[in-house]
């Protein structure tokens, strides 16, 4: 018998150690997910004045992408580490993000070639390791104007490159000409996007009617150019008077339920302090005939 | 009194005299001398650390004091039934129960109007309401209409008693010096002219008709508090009547009880009779079915539109975390005391004053119910909150600043009960007079 359990036992920890890496398979499974950091960096330029760049940080932890705050990152022109290249540094926020401009002290650099290359670099922070990223793009202007059209008001939009110590047009880069609302962008006819010519050039009729504008009806229509390979989002927009004018009608001093309470309404307060008279008023007789009963007290 | 066995008035007056407290009633005042103490302890370590030391969060920030508030407002209402509908009603039966009516109400609406100031996280800002008042507000409605409450309140118990201190102050070897100086000052100018009788009946007359509209007034106020906030379980058009059929059901339970618990320890048999208990558990049964009534309007409706964040909060109720308090509050709240008291043995003192406990024991889990899970049920998803914001169960210093407002308004009632007749004694010696008469 003692024989029997010896082989027993033995077959069982062969068992064991044949099951081990499944085992361990399993037990990775159920493990925390792998953690993964990642550095987005965007070139940014608007009405074509001083560009900046946006960087965003995210940690993948399994299929999830979360934003990942307080990470440090330094940018860098053209060279990736450079003290005479650096852009700055920044920290991004709670959503993992954060913004720079180019440094006034980079013009000369900036001035001397026609395409430019940034590099940004995050420090290792908890839950962040470090990483870098980079992202070139040829330094470009998008024009935007207005032109009466035959069939109405239309905007004309030219998107051109700097190429040596010239600007060239741009053909066949997506544009999109669209009305500033609501936090959004809605295009001012049917088309999403419009496709430059050879000129570099976009036309876009304005189809919108009655649109409500500021008080005095203007509107911010924006020609733009989004997240393109080579010269990044560019967007430039124009105030222009074909909306409907808007005047904002404050009732904040009117008398209403929600008014502050000098403000209440005529027909609450009469009910209100109707009622708290006429109650008062009885409880008041009620005390002076207590004062009667009390006099009485003499004449008895 | 007792049918068919007029009494002597030296008999009503040596039954019915305020009467020192025994061992029973010295213990029993201790004891809710330290309960009040106790929670004024728990409200002082409020003061000092703030509302953190409570359970309440953004979500629940109304929790068990405002569901006392409402108790105690509720609980107040029976001033109006008793003294003043029933009086209204010449329903002469309820004379001897007039005074507990009223003994209750003046204490549960002085411990309503504290129970919202221990609510406040910062209560000498109390004084922000009468100097920014909006009376658009129901707010401040509730503050003006519990003030004017309390001074009707105190009022009718005062007056009907004017004629008992004649009776007291004309005993001054019964009572101790210090007794006897209240009584002076409260009632010495009382003669008992027919001039000042007439004025005095006037006055309570008048003022039984004008409790009954201002008693309507507070808690359909207090129901506003709740159904003008925009949240499941409490977006009614209803409230308002379903308060009141509730609040006068409390009131009634709770008369059942202290005039069981008053006929016992001061031996009230002749004047708190069984015919007291068998007309004022009537009484009770028809408030019971009323206020089911409402509970079904109030929960059958919603349930049958079912909009998803109704859903949620009735869910809760009925078979969820809150649904053993729920059907708590409806069998042994409701229905139990109700088929009690249908019964003529059930409306003999010993099972109508259990079913009176049930009824109040129910009630104030039903206010709860009212408060708590709507509160935990808001419109819009509570994301990114702690997990603490997420549940309610009241901490230690608010149980104890809860039942510590509940002992101080059982203290009040025993100390009135001490100090004045708790059967009005002028009113039972002219109805035996009368009844010898005839």
């Amino acid at each position: 018998m003692m024989h029997t359990r010896k082989i027993d036992i033995s077959r069982l920890i062969a068992v064991i150690a044949l099951c081990m890496p499944v085992m361990l398979c399993a037990q990775d499974s159920s493990a925390p997910a792998a953690r993964e950091s990642l550095l987005y960096l965007k070139y940014q330029l608007k009405n074509n004045r001083i560009p900046y760049l946006q960087v965003q940080t995210k940690s993948k932890e399994g299929k999830a992408f979360l934003p990942a705050g307080n990470v440090p990152v330094e940018l860098f022109l053209d060279k990736d580490s450079a003290a005479e290249a650096l852009i700055g540094k920044v920290t991004t926020n709670n959503l993992g993000e954060a913004t720079i401009w180019i440094p006034g002290s980079l013009a000369k650099a900036w001035d001397h070639a026609s395409d430019h290359t940034f590099y940004a670099q995050a420090k290792a922070v908890k839950n962040f390791d470090a990483v870098q990223a980079s992202v070139t793009v040829i330094m470009a202007r998008l024009e935007l104007d207005t032109a009466a059209g035959s069939d109405g008001r239309s905007l004309k939009a030219k998107l051109v490159k700097k190429e040596g110590e010239s600007w060239v047009p741009m053909p066949e880069v997506d544009v999109r000409l669209a009305v500033k609302r609501l936090g959004g962008y809605l295009p001012v006819a049917g088309d999403e996007t419009y496709t430059t010519d050879s000129t570099g050039s976009v036309t876009g009729e304005f189809g919108l009617q009655h649109l409500p504008g500021d008080s005095t009806g203007k509107i911010e229509v924006v020609a733009r150019v989004e997240e393109n390979d080579e010269v990044g989002t560019l967007e430039t927009s124009l105030l222009v008077p074909w909306g409907e004018p808007v005047v904002y009608k404050s009732d904040f001093n009117k008398r209403s339920l929600w008014a502050t309470g000098r403000k209440a309404p005529i027909w609450l307060m009469l009910i209100a302090y109707g009622c708290i008279i006429g109650v008062w008023s009885t409880v008041i007789y009620l005390f002076i005939n207590l004062y009667k009963i009390i006099k009485l007290r003499s004449q008895a | 009194m007792k049918e068919h066995s007029p009494l002597s008035t030296e008999k009503i007056i040596s039954d019915l005299y305020p009467k020192k407290f025994g061992r029973i009633g010295r213990v029993w005042t201790l004891f809710l001398v330290i309960v009040c103490l106790i929670g004024a302890y728990a409200y002082y370590r409020q003061l000092r650390y703030g509302l953190v030391v409570t359970s309440l969060r953004d979500y629940v920030s109304w929790g068990i004091y405002i569901s006392n508030f409402v108790f105690f407002v509720a609980i107040s209402l029976v001033g109006s039934l008793i003294t003043a509908i029933l009086r209204l009603a010449n329903a002469k039966w309820s004379t001897p129960l007039t005074r507990i009516a009223e003994m209750i109400a003046v204490s549960a609406i002085v411990f309503a109007s504290l129970i919202i100031i221990v609510d406040m996280g910062r209560p000498e800002r109390l004084v922000y309401i009468f100097t920014h008042t909006r009376i658009q507000s129901p707010i401040t409605w509730d503050v003006v209409v519990i003030s004017t409450y309390f001074v009707i309140s105190l009022l009718l118990l005062y007056l009907p008693l004017l004629p008992d201190l004649q009776i007291l102050n004309s005993h001054p070897n019964r009572n101790t010096g210090f007794l006897n100086r209240i009584y002076r000052f409260l009632g010495a100018f009382w003669k008992g002219t027919r001039e000042q009788e007439a004025i005095n009946n006037r006055s309570i007359i008048m003022l039984c008709i004008l409790i009954i509209p201002v008693a309507f007034t507070i808690h359909t106020v207090t129901s506003w508090l709740f159904a003008t906030t925009y949240r499941p379980g409490w977006d009614s058009t209803n409230f308002g009547a379903y308060f009141i059929s509730g609040a006068f059901l409390v009131g009634g339970g709770a008369v059942l009880v202290a005039m069981y618990l008053f006929r016992k320890f001061y031996g009230l048999q002749n004047y708190i009779t069984y015919r007291h208990f068998d007309n004022m558990g009537r009484v009770v049964v028809m408030l019971a079915l009323l206020y089911l009534y409402f509970n079904v309007n109030e929960y059958l409706v919603p349930a049958f539109k079912m909009k998803k964040p109704e859903e949620h909060h009735l869910e809760e109720l009925f078979s969820g975390k809150f649904s053993l308090g729920f059907w708590f509050a409806i069998i042994v709240g409701m229905i139990i005391p109700m088929f009690i008291l249908m019964f003529k043995k059930g409306r003999r003192p010993y099972p109508a004053f259990w079913a009176g406990v049930m009824v109040v024991v129910g009630a104030w889990f039903k206010r709860y119910l009212i408060v708590t899970p709507t509160l935990l049920h808001p419109f819009l998803p509570m994301a990114d909150v702690p997990e603490s914001y997420l549940n309610y169960f009241p901490s230690w210093e608010e149980w104890a600043i809860a039942m510590g407002s509940l002992a101080g308004v059982l203290l009040i009632i025993t100390l009135l009960a001490r100090v004045f007749p708790i059967v009005p004694m002028h009113e039972s010696i002219t109805e035996n007079d009368a009844h010898q008469e005839n």
